[in-house]
């Protein structure tokens, strides 16, 4: 399955930053507005700015909620074959607090996951290297 | 959440022959007759998987002689690598908004922080 992974340290208590995740007035401050309850099978909305990914409403359901550890929760835009789950850990370390974000389940049409072709056509390391070489070339151009 | 470009894609290889078509391709270019030989299909179905993979985007075509010789355009898995590019760009952002957020909420100067992206498939 397609995962993408996210890892940054704050330089606060994890109490601090999982009521930054967790409390509805602070999460629309840094991320979007939304009517969100750290409760296990509670569904909610976020509202942001619509682009040509999204039409700017995600429907969600909680999923997982350990206090000041993990907060999981799945996500649906317009395309309701499309959900994905968003699941972040906390850790708490000396200096602070490392959040870690998994954002995994995208699918193409009709369920169809992406992975199943990025890694058949990706195990051919041929496709690989030109792949890359694409790739970073055009992000030179960029 | 996909948006069109990258639809297409998903379309295109939704159907196994095409799929296997186009791993076969990842190995080299190839005639539409060479592809045929192991699926025991006519060389007609295959060239018409062939025209909708070269619509997509992920195939390309050129004749050679009699014979037109097909090759896998990797740069046409783009759109999809885009899409979920988007999502690494977007968390990263959302993610350094969220550290500026704790900074001002407790009267600390807005500091730089490292931000690990990783995208597995």
């Amino acid at each position: 399955m397609s995962k993408l992974r996210i890892e940054v340290t704050y330089p606060y208590p994890v109490s601090t930053v999982w009521q930054a995740f967790t409390d509805p007035s602070q999460l629309k401050q840094w991320h979007m507005d939304n009517n969100f309850i750290p409760k296990v099978g509670h569904k909610f909305q976020f509202h942001g700015t619509a682009n040509r990914y999204w039409d700017g409403i995600l429907n969600c359901e909680v999923i997982e909620v350990i206090d000041n550890k993990k907060l999981s929760y799945t996500s649906c835009g317009y395309d309701k074959d499309s959900i994905t789950t968003i699941t972040y850990t906390f850790v708490s370390l000396k200096k602070g607090t490392k959040v870690i974000l998994e954002h995994t389940g995208f699918k193409g049409v009709g369920g169809m996951m992406l992975s199943k072709i990025i890694v058949a056509l990706g195990s051919q390391i041929l496709l690989r290297i030109r792949l890359k070489k694409y790739l970073k070339k055009y992000r030179e151009q960029v | 959440m996909t948006p069109l470009n990258a639809e297409k894609i998903f379309r295109a290889i939704a159907h196994p022959i095409r799929r296997e078509i186009l791993i076969r391709l990842a190995g080299g270019e190839k005639t539409a007759s060479d592809l045929a030989e192991p699926h025991k299909v006519s060389f007609a179905a295959i060239s018409q998987q062939l025209s909708g993979l070269k619509e997509s985007g992920l195939v390309s075509e050129r004749r050679d002689g009699r014979s037109r010789i097909y090759r896998l355009r990797p740069e046409g898995l783009k759109p999809v690598t885009d899409w979920l590019e988007y999502f690494e760009k977007m968390w990263a952002s959302k993610l350094n908004d969220l550290g500026n957020f704790l900074d001002k909420k407790h009267g600390n100067k807005l500091r730089k922080r490292k931000i690990h992206v990783k995208t597995s498939y």
